[in-house]
């Protein structure tokens, strides 16, 4: 995911978004407490930006949540609504887009060339 | 528009001076306002209603007058119609004025999940509720990753509570929010605080009022969470409460999450 944090170009996710995403993924579902004790180990960061992140990524529609009633009251439990290929595949799909919806017959013609040129050195 | 019958009623010094004492009536009410803060909310919404009334009414009146002069024949069955159609009107804003309050709470209880009677919290606020000597408020949580709570008192009092509270406060932390929220349900501050709201709108005086405004709802959060702070024998917890709540809107609105 460090591919695609922001000031690679792609701009999709920042640094705390990628980790947060890398955390997820394996596990599969967790609460934001469970992530926050993860991450804290990996970098220094606070219990409401994990709160944050993961809310913002629910709003993005890159995961998704339910509600959990626990002893201490009512949790979010949060889960990718993608797995990890299913999400770079994505990316790629919505960047490949944009570039032909903004340059066009350019973008079009450049990937033609491309994969031509990759075809022919393998 | 006749400006002769305007003039008629400007140029009147009765009229005037009736006007004039109805908007003396409206700013001598929210100086009476100014005085009873220590009061309960009802006392002030009393005050807080006259002060809105009184505003209204010099320009019910001056209806009233261009009604019998201008639009009809019969000055008695104008001066009735006019009349039943300003009175109406400010009967309409002063049920506004009371039953928004009761529609904003249905539109929330509406949109949450109430919160078992067994959960810790709901005993909670049972147990504090009977020491305070108020109605127990019913628990609600509402689905919302923004920490937030708050207290409504009409009909029957109610704390909502978000799920993202529940997410970033610990225990001592969600306790100190639950005693502010029941301190400001002691003091029925949701009812003032709406009407204070809604009169804002409707005049002029209120809005100029700074003490009618943010220092009168100041006080009444500062009266919460002293009474949260007393009960739990420190400001610790409501003080580190409201630092994350401030602390995650801050992140959220900016959109800086660095760490």
């Amino acid at each position: 995911m460090k591919a695609l944090e922001r000031g690679t170009g792609f701009d999709v996710l920042s640094p705390l978004e990628s980790d947060v995403l890398e955390a997820l993924w394996p596990a599969g579902e967790m609460r934001v407490r469970q992530l926050y004790a993860i991450l804290r180990k990996r970098r220094k960061v606070a219990l409401t930006s994990v709160a944050v992140i993961l809310d913002r990524l629910f709003e993005k529609g890159v995961v998704d949540r339910r509600i959990e009633t626990g002893r201490g009251g009512l949790r979010y439990v949060y889960f990718p609504k993608k797995d990890r290929k299913q999400f770079e595949k994505s990316v790629v799909e919505e960047t490949v887009n944009k570039l032909i919806g903004r340059f066009g017959s350019v973008a079009v013609s450049y990937f033609n060339e491309r994969f031509v040129r990759g075809r022919g050195k393998t | 528009m006749c400006t002769e019958c305007n003039l008629a009623f400007f140029l009147s010094p009765l009229k005037m001076g009736i006007v004039a004492a109805s908007f003396a009536a409206s700013i001598a009410a929210l100086l009476i306002l100014r005085k009873i803060k220590h009061a309960s909310a009802n006392k002030r919404l009393i005050f807080l209603y006259a002060h809105v009334f009184a505003f209204a009414f010099p320009f019910i009146f001056f209806l009233i007058f261009r009604g019998c002069q201008n639009y009809f024949s019969g000055c008695s069955q104008a001066k009735a119609i006019t009349a039943l159609v300003g009175l109406t009107a400010l009967v309409a804003g002063v049920l506004a004025l009371a039953l928004a309050p009761v529609v904003l709470a249905r539109r929330y209880t509406r949109k949450a999940m109430p919160i078992g009677r067994a959960s810790r919290w709901s005993r909670f606020v049972e147990e504090h509720s009977k020491k305070l000597g108020i109605r127990k408020p019913s628990v609600h949580a509402i689905n919302s990753a923004r920490p937030e709570a708050f207290s409504v008192y009409f009909l029957k009092p109610r704390i909502f509570v978000s799920v993202g509270l529940f997410e970033v406060l610990g225990r001592r932390e969600i306790e100190a929010v639950l005693l502010h929220e029941l301190s400001h349900i002691r003091s029925r501050a949701s009812v003032f605080k709406l009407s204070l709201h809604v009169a804002r709108v409707l005049s002029p005086f209120a809005v100029l009022a700074s003490f009618c405004g943010s220092q009168s709802v100041s006080r009444e959060e500062d009266s919460a969470d002293n009474y949260a702070a007393n009960v739990q024998g420190t400001s610790r917890y409501i003080d580190s409460a409201k630092a994350k709540v401030t602390d995650y809107a801050r992140k959220k609105k900016t959109g800086v999450v660095s760490e």
